[in-house]
């Protein structure tokens, strides 16, 4: 009779003669290495990160991880857009600030130009009093 | 009555930091000094103008302005000055108007550069 004992302890054998292999097969399974991605997988999910981030951020990480494996089953890869949309919005929204911080700049720049050239002006006004 | 130069200048930068300090009374009294003690130069005016402005009296400043005009045809600051007022007003046309006028009158200098940049302002008021 063939003993096995499981990893709790309980010797199975008795039970079942098949419930000894399928423990020694679980028991494997953990130290197998898991599915790597090809070398062509990898490069094309590298490709596809860098180009995906030139046009959004974010968008080709998410890109490149589906690609190369990164993140399994679909509800993965909808986590993973809805992720994105979420850095795209938030990219957005950052671009937008930027935009207006740098309109802010100009028209400092212009009112304090503005203040200068009228200053300036009137200095030369009065320098030529005398003339 | 021949009004020393210096002081007459010293007086009117005195107005001006008055002015710019928001302290309209007494830089319009210096200011009137002034043009009690030279009449006949616009100087005055346009100072006076330059108050009228910061204390938003369009009105007020156009009038001091037509007043420095009347004294010189040919005071370049003087027409820049008038432009802004009339930019203000809500009267583009007649503030380039003014504006070529000072930069025919003075292509170079402080006074080309305030009418380049109310040039500007005005070409960003009309797309907008």
């Amino acid at each position: 009779m063939n003993h096995v004992m499981a990893s709790n302890g309980v010797n199975s054998g008795s039970l079942n003669p098949d419930l000894g292999q399928i423990e020694q097969q679980s028991l494997l399974q953990p130290l197998k290495a898991p599915h790597q991605p090809g070398i062509f997988r990898t490069l094309l999910a590298g490709a596809a990160s860098v180009a995906g981030n030139m046009f959004a951020p974010g968008l080709g990480s998410a890109i490149g991880s589906l690609i190369g494996g990164g993140l399994g089953g679909g509800g993965a890869a909808a986590a993973g857009f809805a992720a994105n949309a979420a850095n795209l919005a938030q990219a957005n929204q950052l671009l937008a600030v930027a935009r207006q911080a740098n309109q802010d700049e100009e028209m400092v720049e212009l009112a304090s130009n503005l203040q200068k050239s009228k200053h300036e002006t009137f200095m030369s006004v009065i320098q030529n009093i005398g003339s | 009555m021949q009004a020393p130069v210096d002081e007459v200048r010293l007086m009117l930068e005195v107005g001006c930091v008055y002015r710019y300090a928001r302290r309209f009374r007494e830089a319009r009294d210096i200011f009137q000094g002034v043009r009690a003690l030279v009449p006949t130069r616009e100087v005055a005016d346009l100072a006076l103008a330059g108050v009228s402005l910061d204390e938003g009296k369009l009105d007020e400043a156009e009038d001091y302005c037509r007043r420095a005009l009347a004294l010189n045809r040919a005071s370049a600051p003087a027409y820049a000055q008038l432009a802004e007022i009339q930019l203000l007003k809500n009267s583009p046309a007649s503030a380039r108007q003014s504006l070529q006028r000072s930069l025919e009158l003075s292509p170079n200098g402080p006074s080309a550069i305030l009418a380049k940049t109310f040039l500007t302002l005005s070409s960003m008021a009309s797309k907008s």
